[in-house]
């Protein structure tokens, strides 16, 4: 029968002092030798990372940092609560400048040759003749261009997840850099 | 009432000085951040001083429902991440778990590498060379202590991937060890 062997986050669990783990593996660890080998690499592993050095701060740092506050001529740290009320979030810009580019948009494309195109496959008048017409009919709507308006909504949700996925990516980024 | 609250409301009051303190007592977890975070060394002393000024200027809006340790390492991270953005750093890719692998020194033999000083220089820098988040999460835990939980409310991350983080890299530099050392090696 294949011997099953603890994995590397069983392992960890068990250093890391999980009581579970304890448990679980402490059968398995005395009658297995490649996991009390992995174990003892772990170990001498933790035991680095805990002696590990970091450079310490200058010894006039504290003085350093209380000439720069004392410069700062205020006796009393800033309220950091009567700023907040100005701050804008950024969720904010990110509609205003979608709205703004599906306007530039709306201003500067000629949607003329993406219509025609569409006639010649004949969605457009699916669209526009059987979907959009029995939507305005419902909405009592008879003379609004739907298709434009739904060309505008679907610009405006391109824009907002192309927003979202930059904006993503970019704290991902931060985290990420070394 | 806990050391630093009375430290704290004592700064509120107007002693100034009483702020010393705080920076001794934290002086360690902040610079354990930028160090980690922060790849220029010239620039990490800098950076610790502008991020005491900033706990100064907003220590009125600290509210003692969350620890102290975590409120400061917050505004470490927050400090490192905005000068991480602005400097627009080159991103680590995901290639760095192969160029862990291949960045042992070659003019070293096994047998040279057996002191645990030297097994502990090779550690160091194999740590350094992980992404940030990688050796931040592993200096906070290991070395300042800090649980999961801290460590993710610090990172800005959920507890179980900073949990995924620490293993991940643990294991690299466990994997590391094995592949270049046995066992008896590791002893000596």
């Amino acid at each position: 029968m294949a011997v099953k062997h603890l994995t590397d986050i069983e392992i960890q669990d068990y250093l890391d002092d999980s009581i579970s783990a304890q448990i679980k593996k402490t059968d398995h660890l005395e009658n297995c030798e490649i996991c009390r080998n992995r174990l003892e690499q772990y170990r001498i592993l933790y035991g680095e990372l805990k002696a590990d050095s970091v450079p310490e701060l200058s010894p006039n740092f504290v003085s350093a940092v209380m000439t720069e506050i004392k410069a700062l001529g205020s006796a009393e740290p800033v309220r950091e609560t009567s700023r907040r009320t100005f701050r804008i979030p950024s969720s904010v810009f990110a509609i205003l400048g979608s709205i703004a580019a599906v306007i530039a948009i709306i201003y500067f494309v000629d949607f003329k040759p993406l219509l025609n195109s569409l006639r010649i496959t004949g969605l457009y008048d699916y669209i526009n003749g059987v979907l959009l017409s029995r939507l305005g009919e419902t909405a009592g709507l008879s003379n609004f261009d739907f298709t434009l308006a739904g060309m505008t909504i679907l610009t405006l949700i391109i824009i907002g997840a192309i927003d979202l996925i930059i904006r993503h990516y970019r704290h991902r980024t931060a985290l990420f850099m070394a | 009432m806990e050391k630093t609250q009375v430290l704290i409301e004592r700064i509120l009051a107007g002693e100034i000085e009483v702020f010393g303190e705080i920076i001794r007592d934290y002086g360690r977890l902040v610079n354990h951040i930028v160090y980690r975070m922060i790849s220029n060394e010239s620039d990490r002393e800098d950076i610790c001083q502008d991020i005491f000024v900033r706990v100064y200027k907003n220590l009125s809006s600290y509210r003692f429902d969350a620890k102290f340790s975590t409120w400061i390492g917050r505004i470490a991270t927050n400090r490192c991440l905005d000068i991480l953005d602005k400097k627009s750093l080159p991103l680590v890719d995901d290639t760095f778990e192969r160029g862990i692998e291949n960045s042992i020194d070659i003019k070293n033999t096994p047998d040279q590498l057996t002191e645990k000083a030297e097994i502990s220089d090779l550690l160091r820098k194999e740590v350094n060379r992980l992404p940030a988040v990688y050796k931040t999460i592993i200096t906070l835990y290991h070395l300042d202590e800090l649980n999961y939980d801290e460590i993710g409310k610090i990172m800005k991350l959920p507890e179980g991937t900073v949990k995924s983080y620490l293993f991940r890299a643990r294991k690299m530099l466990r994997e590391l060890l094995s592949t270049h050392y046995n066992k008896e090696e590791l002893w000596q």
